[in-house]
């Protein structure tokens, strides 16, 4: 059902996009930081990320695309894990490995032809999660795909004609799925994601 | 024509912007720890929930420690021996300090006109495990882990074989009276400090006192009480 309603969304966008030639593509640095549940499994900050993003405006101030990104942490801490019985002490290695996949929907403020342009926006699509905890010579995995969303907050900057430096701020949650790899039922995972880079406007990069 | 040139000039810098962002983005996530012999320590501690430490007064312990091995082989826990005395004694004065008094043996109990029900007998046990495999490492372990999901799927770029041996002390604390009463051991309390062999005597020594003190430091619901 969900990926029904996936499919029905990339064609009612693909549809409504083709009739404007405005395309925006983009490539950035994402830096994310956990928050919630997932920052208490590391609270280091990501810096190794990156997206492609491209969407299509539908007019001045609308527009509609996709992005596919991705995050990684990693974390060495030494903290003892309790659990209901028992706990367990010993050097960690904890991952995180985050694969947003989204169709998104944007409004932008002011003119096309404006060098400073806020915009915000709503992602929606999957996450694909992947998790990892190495403790002494034992290795525990867990990944899940997960349905999401990431609401987000931006600025376009005109350097030259058609190209911007961008930069948003997306707070990224990632629903409920599968089973935590501690064995508790909430398997959510969320985190601000700060992204950096530049976008081309017509034509892919 | 200043447009033409300011586009020209924008397409000279964006291919190295654009890979240098996707070489720091990439790049950043290797993540060498440096890891040592120390680092691959674990001290696992269970206890039984339903079971009320501040029951126990008093303990038993042999002085020995016994080997888990396949006895039609030569034992590999042979260089080992040589630990006994410290774990023995680690272990003792852990009890001791949260209140639980030692007895000498069985007899004691009676002698004392001891409940049995205050008792627990502690068991002390050691052995290796051997772990052997292939590893593969795609882009020179870039992915800082993830790799592992996928190594089917993708040519390796290097990889290797590995093989190394984790030495175990199990230390059991079983409720001597229902043990007795029931003709079953029930272990109350289970204790287990691993770590890779290899490691210099004196570091061993050192892990070793580290980590069985961790085991009583994480358990703090075991205590005599009053």
């Amino acid at each position: 059902m969900r990926i029904l309603a996936i499919v029905a969304a990339v064609v009612l966008l693909t549809t409504a996009a083709s009739a404007q030639k405005q395309l925006l593509s983009g490539l950035t640095w994402n830096i994310g930081f956990p928050s919630g549940r997932m920052g208490n499994f590391l609270e280091e900050t990501s810096l190794s990320g990156f997206g492609v993003e491209f969407q299509r405006f539908t007019s001045d101030n609308v527009s509609f695309g996709g992005s596919f990104s991705w995050n990684v942490w990693s974390e060495l801490t030494g903290n003892t894990i309790q659990f209901d019985n028992g706990a367990v002490t010993g050097t960690q290695v904890r991952y995180v490995n985050s694969f947003p996949l989204f169709l998104n929907a944007h409004y932008y403020l002011g003119h096309k032809a404006d060098d400073f342009r806020p915009f915000f926006g709503l992602n929606v699509g999957t996450y694909y999660i992947l998790q990892r905890l190495e403790i002494g010579v034992y290795a525990f995995d867990n990944d899940n795909w997960h349905f999401g969303m990431a609401p987000e907050a931006g600025l376009l900057i005109g350097i030259s004609r058609g190209t911007y430096l961008t930069g948003t701020v997306r707070y990224n949650y990632a629903f409920d799925s599968g089973t935590a790899l501690g064995g508790k039922d909430d398997n959510s995972f969320s985190y601000w994601g700060v992204n950096v880079g530049i976008s081309w406007m017509q034509g892919w990069f | 024509m200043e447009t033409i040139r300011r586009r020209a000039g924008f397409r000279k810098w964006i291919v190295p912007v654009v890979a240098l962002t996707l070489v720091l983005g990439v790049s950043a996530c290797y993540e060498d720890y440096n890891l040592g012999y120390q680092d691959y320590d674990t001290a696992l501690s269970l206890y039984d929930k339903d079971v009320s430490f501040s029951k126990f007064k008093y303990f038993l312990m042999r002085d020995s420690i016994v080997h888990f091995y396949d006895t039609t082989k030569t034992d590999p826990l042979t260089g080992a021996r040589k630990y006994d005395k410290q774990v023995l004694s680690l272990v003792a004065s852990n009890f001791i300090a949260r209140g639980y008094e030692r007895l000498a043996d069985t007899s004691e109990i009676g002698i004392r006109g001891i409940d049995r029900d205050s008792v627990f007998a502690v068991l002390i046990g050691q052995f290796t495990s051997e772990f052997t495999g292939y590893y593969y490492s795609y882009y020179g372990g870039y992915w800082g882990g993830w790799y592992g999901w996928y190594y089917p799927y993708y040519p390796p770029a290097y990889g290797g074989t590995y093989e190394y041996s984790t030495g175990t002390t199990l230390i059991d604390m079983v409720d001597f009276g229902r043990t007795t009463s029931e003709r079953q051991i029930r272990s109350v309390w289970l204790g287990t400090v691993t770590g890779l062999e290899g490691d210099t005597p004196a570091s061993v020594q050192t892990r070793l006192s580290s980590n069985i003190n961790q085991l009583f430091i994480q358990s703090p619901y075991m205590n005599a009480g009053q």
